[in-house]
């Protein structure tokens, strides 16, 4: 894959990315590290895509699986697989306009508290995917997914009753 | 609030971040992703120095036995650490083949994770026996080189050598207990107790 193809399915994607990278880390240096691990990840993965799964399934379990294993790392590592400084994907955070409803920053600290895989079926909860494709992302099986969306709707809400 | 309340927010929320989500693509496009990727493998690629280094090291004790061949003691010692070197040299093809087949896209997000848990406790279980090996090592390799470089007999003089092999395995062994207690042992459980949450998730219905 060259690069052009490579940068538009990451500006497709991007908000994605942005979204998973946002609810693993809460740090923004650790962000900005996430974010740049799953696109060398997406790079190094890309030229092995043979449409088996749809792209975005793929995509998420990329994203997903470099989420997880970076929060499982050491959190005092420093060393960064690029020298990059600077944040790829980013939100201008004072971009006016832009003002972050407040039911998306509960949603974010509640995500902070649970378990990275509770963490990844919300997300794709969250992103309305199907029973099917949670299912094929995550590698467990329609009747679990059903079984834990069932579960995750009575805690969301008792979570945000107030 | 029920989840198809939240399912709305976090839909606009996408939508706000479609409009104001920047790429820079300019950094995107310099950024060398080759070399990227191979910084990504470095885990894999330090054991497969290591394999190199390990044959090294038998190649040298080989020649070192022939050059004192005739030597009982230097035989045993030898071969116990060319033994302990090939160890070695297993462990660390067996981890960078389980490396190498660890692939992040091929594989649900529950296949991966535990794979990837199970190469940590794999790991983390050889280091705790790397390190012996590495001590054993230390003490087979010593006398070996000593008499072929300075043709100094170390166990010529066994009132001087027994003694200062129990030291070194004394050290060893502190050390070896404090690491294996302060980190392998403290990861290992950590690793096994996200397996059996991992496991735990994959198994409800």
């Amino acid at each position: 894959m060259n690069k052009d193809n490579f940068i538009s399915v990451v500006k497709d994607n991007q908000n994605l990315i942005f979204k998973i990278c946002n609810s693993y880390c809460s740090n923004y240096e650790d962000r900005k590290d996430l974010q740049q691990d799953i696109l060398i990840q997406l790079w190094n993965s890309f030229s092995k895509f043979d449409g088996r799964v749809k792209i975005s399934t793929w995509i998420y379990r990329i994203a997903l699986n470099t989420a997880i294993s970076f929060y499982r790392k050491d959190r005092k590592r420093k060393e960064k697989t690029v020298g990059i400084d600077a944040s790829v994907i980013s939100l201008p955070d004072y971009e006016p306009g832009f003002e972050q409803d407040e039911r998306i920053s509960l949603l974010y600290k509640y995500l902070e508290r649970l378990n990275e895989m509770d963490k990844a079926l919300i997300l794709l909860v969250l992103e309305d995917k199907s029973y099917r494709d949670m299912a094929e992302i995550l590698g467990i099986s329609e009747t679990n997914v059903a079984t834990k969306i069932s579960r995750i709707k009575k805690r969301i809400k008792e979570e945000f009753k107030h | 609030m029920e989840i198809n309340e939240l399912k709305d927010a976090w839909a606009q929320y996408d939508k706000k971040l479609s409009k104001v989500l920047k790429l820079n693509e300019e950094l995107l496009r310099s950024v060398n992703l080759e070399k990227s990727t191979f910084a990504l493998k470095k885990p894999m690629i330090l054991e497969l120095l290591n394999m190199v280094i390990q044959f090294c090291v038998i190649n040298v004790i080989i020649a070192l036995l022939i050059q004192l061949s005739g030597e009982t003691q230097y035989f045993i010692t030898g071969l116990i650490g060319s033994l302990m070197c090939a160890v070695s040299f297993v462990f660390s093809a067996v981890k960078a083949s389980r490396f190498y087949d660890l692939l992040y896209y091929d594989l649900s997000v529950m296949h991966f994770q535990k794979k990837m848990t199970n190469l940590r406790i794999l790991i983390l279980r050889l280091r705790k026996i790397e390190y012996l090996i590495a001590v054993i090592i230390g003490i087979t390799l010593l006398p070996l080189i000593v008499k072929a470089k300075a043709g100094v007999d170390l166990f010529g003089d066994l009132t001087v050598f027994i003694p200062a092999v129990f030291c070194v395995v004394g050290l060893g062994l502190i050390f070896g207990v404090i690491l294996n207690l302060k980190v392998y042992d403290k990861s290992i459980k950590d690793a096994e107790s996200f397996l059996n949450m991992i496991e735990k998730f994959g198994n409800e219905e």
